[in-house]
């Protein structure tokens, strides 16, 4: 682990996850425009929207310093989290003991980031938005947890880098492929896309959390939510399908790349197909689905 | 700074979100806004969309002569966009009071009560026209009118 690695990977992290993100956004809307026989935008068009937000006015809704602060948290705290991802390696740029913790701790604050901001801004729309975001995130997140603490069980350690390496030499067993499963059915309600994106629903409640926000806080709770797509795509082809790998970190870049492409267009496919579900459906099936994906721990404590 | 203004100014033109409101339009207008959103017409290629929030929107899209009961709504709905934002007249009502220019509930059109930038008139306009008005609007496309000069008008 020397720091010329450490420097190269946080960068291209970092590169990928939030300044990436954008163009995966932009090919997401081409995708469902060609799916409902539309031309659709072009590929760079979320960084004109982006832009274009930056620009605007600032309009403050209420005086409240929490409003003002917490849409640029959660830009920051995706940036953060994406150090903790392997992505040029086997390991990630910040490796060290209980780093799975502090990962699931900031992907966590960047929902409360977004939940915080839509309950100080007094808007009625924004607080049932912010009360069905709350319900989603508290549901969905022990899913993830789950599956990283199956890894950790499995491999004896709670380094992310020392699970990936783990499930990389010796291959999925029972339970990796079971919290593999789960993660994978949760990467809608993850990203917070189509069947769950009950807190933001446009035609319901007026893209809810995010009513009152306008110009740059826009356009950083916007960015946070397109770099969180592509961070859980990260998460699940990195962390538990880690193959294939090869030596060079530009390959492995491109190779995680790919992936990451191929998970957004099955997950494009999942959004233009599907009707949106109701808060309780949702509750449902992701308590249904963290019961379920608690025998992966049983699983991974029997050692299969 | 400036370099961050100016990239910001450029792609304002690639993305306009527009936001629909209603001051006691027949529907007519309405109906005709949605059907820019069809796939027949596809208005995201230029990058634009309905957006459910002023706070979101760079375009007002007025539809109807306005009601002496919306007078203040169309205030605070002006109020409650960022700037820089466009206003858009849609249709014969919202252009200068329509057939209603004289009604005892209509203050008239809506440049009676906030500046206007473009008149989309018609009963209703076409989809084309609310399109081609947009993309005027936003120097996508030139104006297809000569101006108004002295020989139009007979005065050599």
């Amino acid at each position: 682990m020397n720091t010329e690695f450490i420097i190269l990977s946080s960068v291209l992290n970092i590169l990928i996850v939030l300044l990436l993100s954008p163009l995966f956004d932009g090919f997401t809307r081409k995708i469902r425009a060609l799916i409902q026989s539309r031309v659709g935008p072009p590929l760079l068009q979320s960084y004109y929207d982006l832009l274009k937000l930056m620009g605007k006015e600032d309009l403050k809704s209420t005086i409240n310093p929490l409003f003002r602060l917490s849409p640029y948290l959660s830009v920051v705290s995706i940036g953060m989290a994406s150090l903790l991802i392997p992505i040029t390696g086997l390991v990630p740029p910040l490796n060290f003991w209980g780093d799975i913790f502090l990962f699931i701790y900031i992907i966590t604050v960047v929902g409360i980031a977004i939940i915080i901001t839509a309950s100080a801004s007094e808007n009625p729309f924004a607080y049932i938005g912010a009360s069905r975001k709350m319900m989603l995130h508290l549901s969905v997140e022990p899913i993830l947890a789950i599956a990283l603490i199956t890894g950790a069980i499995n491999a004896g350690s709670f380094k992310i880098g020392d699970i990936v390496s783990w499930y990389y030499s010796n291959g999925p067993n029972v339970s990796m492929l079971l919290s593999t499963v789960c993660v994978f059915l949760s990467l809608q309600a993850l990203i917070g896309k189509i069947p769950f994106d009950i807190s933001e629903a446009e035609q319901e409640i007026a893209e809810g959390v995010l009513i009152e926000l306008s110009g740059p806080k826009y356009a950083c709770v916007k960015w946070a939510n397109m770099s969180r797509q592509v961070l859980f795509c990260l998460v699940f082809t990195q962390i538990f399908i880690p193959w294939p790998l090869s030596e060079n970190s530009l390959i492995n870049v491109i190779i995680a790349l790919i992936k990451v492409t191929a998970i957004i267009f099955i997950s494009t496919l999942i959004e233009s197909l599907n009707p949106r579900l109701r808060i309780d459906q949702a509750l449902k099936y992701n308590l249904t689905l963290a019961l379920f994906s608690l025998t992966s721990i049983f699983l991974a404590l029997l050692g299969v | 700074m400036s370099l961050l203004k100016k990239l910001a100014q450029q792609s304002l033109k690639k993305s306009v979100w527009i936001f629909h409101v209603n001051t006691g339009a027949c529907n007519g207008c309405d109906i005709e806004l949605l059907d820019i959103l069809t796939p027949y017409h596809d208005i995201e290629r230029f990058g634009m969309k309905a957006v459910s929030s002023p706070r979101h929107a760079d375009a007002l899209v007025i539809s109807g002569p306005v009601t002496r009961p919306t007078v203040e709504f169309v205030k605070s709905v002006y109020e409650a966009t960022p700037e820089p934002k466009i206003v858009i007249a849609l249709g014969s009502c919202a252009t200068a009071g329509g057939i209603w220019f004289d009604s005892y509930n209509v203050v008239g059109g809506v440049d009676k009560v906030i500046p206007v930038n473009l008149y989309i008139p018609g009963c209703p306009p076409r989809p084309e026209a609310i399109i081609f008005g947009i993309a005027q609007a936003l120097g996508i496309s030139k104006k297809k009118i000569k101006p108004l000069i002295a020989e139009q008008i007979g005065a050599e």
